[in-house]
């Protein structure tokens, strides 16, 4: 079901961004899998979409809003993945895949761990993938 | 030492859910069993409604569809207890299983396989591991005594009811909640049952014949079977209808081979003549034995050996339901106990199904059809219910009329 939620997002996300530079980073595959799927063809034209920090909001929210386990009636960027959401620590690592999915990157399980509200996540991405406005 | 009672019981089988949809299955002597164009097998699969549908998508991903059996069958026994809102800090549970989620196993060993070790969902290992039905069960009703799942192969039912017993019997817990689930209807474990030729081929509905002399193999099904168990003093107390009396278990091992019974009869009879013994009776007071009886031409040519050795002169009363719902492997002995139960209340012995012809008849009462089951001199009907498992291992218990 996380599969389907997970896809469902992309589609959706990839519709209410119609900058054709985000479509083109769905197809990012990291580098270990093309690697053992020779026949597997990926071209990649251009670096990942630019983020901003009003899309990069919106993505997280989505992709949480769409995980079954969050009501997403109660779902803010503020809100404690365990207190307030009833997450416990396996749900937050589906949580964390779908994130890994999403923004095609992997987040190490230290710095997963540390995440207990969506701003969190926010932060940690826009400091990563240097989103400044 | 406590008496030790059973006040509720639930199932699931290929006849349906609830112990009255095997109970009436038995008692018209029906068939649950099916070709699936699909497995390529005959099987016994659960029919009607997809009881996953009953939880949420979330909780579909955490649980394996036996863990989900378990919390059915043990509500069901709970609620016929009337046991759901009594203190269960000394209540143990006892819920085995014999295969865990293979297909669940093999998609995951396929992702590790291409890399893709970071989409392993964290609910594998839950999903996977053979004591989560009865955690799950456990929780729900907060059983704080212990949480155990024997898994003894084919045998595990009787053995997790009758570890369970002997652990009231002497005072360790109170109360408990014991049986087996199994989920086991999938390519990869019907392809391994089939390669050790156990199984059962063919499209003919009628190919699980325990004793007959066409028999070739077992009929694999799922299902579940948990019972309730308490002290005898605190089923009074409480004014719980008491179903049965646990008399007696007895367990023993073959030490031959991981699959073939010792030809001698040996462990079977061990097993018995152990149960008889712990119940303290003679074997002429039972008056029906329920087979293991898998409808394997070796399996059950032993077994019979075994009934005549422990019961000589006695035409003693054999059957094994397993023409009717095939062999729930882990969960067999549990549904079996549910299903004599069932047959003593009933006073009805079920027949062995699909059995015509046998080699087996010398010396034993190989029932063909349902027999009435008269009242033994006043006394309340006693039988004894057998399972073996791969690995030799074997379970026998013996159980009253209340």
């Amino acid at each position: 079901m996380l599969r389907i939620a997970v896809s469902a997002a992309f589609r959706t996300a990839s519709v209410r961004c119609l900058n054709s530079n985000v479509v083109q980073s769905r197809i990012f595959v990291p580098t270990v899998i093309s690697s053992l799927r020779p026949t597997l063809q990926i071209r990649q034209y251009s670096a990942k979409a630019p983020l901003t920090k009003k899309t990069l909001e919106e993505r997280i929210v989505l992709v949480l809003s769409l995980y079954d386990k969050i009501d997403a009636k109660k779902l803010t960027m503020d809100s404690d993945f365990s207190k307030d959401l009833g997450l416990d620590s396996l749900d937050h690592v589906e949580v964390v895949m779908a994130m890994e999915e999403e923004f095609g990157f992997e987040i190490p399980d230290g710095d997963a761990d540390r995440f207990k509200t969506p701003r969190d996540i926010f932060q940690y991405i826009a400091d990563k993938e240097d989103v400044f406005e | 030492m406590h008496r030790v009672v059973i006040t509720g019981m639930g199932a699931i089988s290929p006849f349906g859910v609830t112990v009255n949809a095997l109970r009436n299955g038995l008692n018209e002597g029906r068939s649950g069993l099916k070709y699936d164009e699909v497995l390529k097998f005959v099987v016994g699969a659960v029919p009607g409604e997809r009881v996953e549908d009953r939880w949420s998508a979330g909780q579909q991903r955490e649980m394996s569809r036996a863990s989900m059996f378990a919390l059915v069958a043990s509500k069901e026994a709970m609620s016929q207890a009337n046991a759901e809102n009594i203190d269960h800090e000394e209540t143990i549970v006892n819920i085995g299983t014999c295969m865990s989620d293979l297909e669940h196993i093999g998609e995951t060993a396929q992702k590790v396989r291409e890399g893709q070790s970071r989409r392993v969902s964290p609910y594998f290992v839950p999903r996977i591991l053979n004591n989560l039905p009865a955690g799950y069960v456990a929780m729900k009703y907060k059983m704080r005594g212990g949480v155990e799942a024997t898994s003894t192969a084919c045998a595990t039912g009787l053995h997790c009811i009758g570890n369970a017993f002997q652990s009231i019997q002497y005072g360790h817990c109170r109360r408990a909640l014991a049986g087996a689930v199994e989920c086991a209807l999938n390519p990869i474990s019907l392809a391994g049952f089939d390669r050790m030729r156990a199984l059962a081929r063919g499209e003919d509905p009628e190919i699980s014949r325990p004793f007959d002399k066409k028999r070739a193999g077992f009929v694999m099904s799922e299902g579940v079977g948990i019972v309730f168990m308490e002290r005898l003093e605190d089923a009074e107390t409480r004014g719980a209808t008491i179903l049965a009396e646990v008399l007696g278990y007895g367990i023993s091992s073959d030490c031959y081979h991981i699959s073939t019974p010792d030809p001698s009869a040996i462990g079977a009879v061990l097993s018995m003549r152990r149960a008889i013994g712990n119940a303290n009776l003679d074997p002429i007071q039972i008056g029906y034995v329920n087979a293991h009886a898998t409808s394997t031409p070796n399996g059950d040519s032993v077994e019979a050996e075994a009934v005549r050795k422990v019961f000589p002169n006695l035409n003693m009363s054999v059957s094994s339901i397993k023409g009717h719902i095939g062999h729930l492997l882990g969960a067999a002995g549990s549904v079996e106990a549910i299903a004599t139960i069932c047959a003593m209340n009933d006073s009805m012995k079920p027949g062995n199904r699909n059995l015509e012809e046998s080699e087996e008849d010398v010396g034993l009462n190989l029932l063909r059809e349902n027999q009435k089951w008269e009242e033994p001199n006043g006394q309340p009907r006693i039988s004894i219910c057998n399972s073996f498992g791969f690995g030799a291992t074997n379970a026998s218990l013996i159980l009253k009329q209340f």
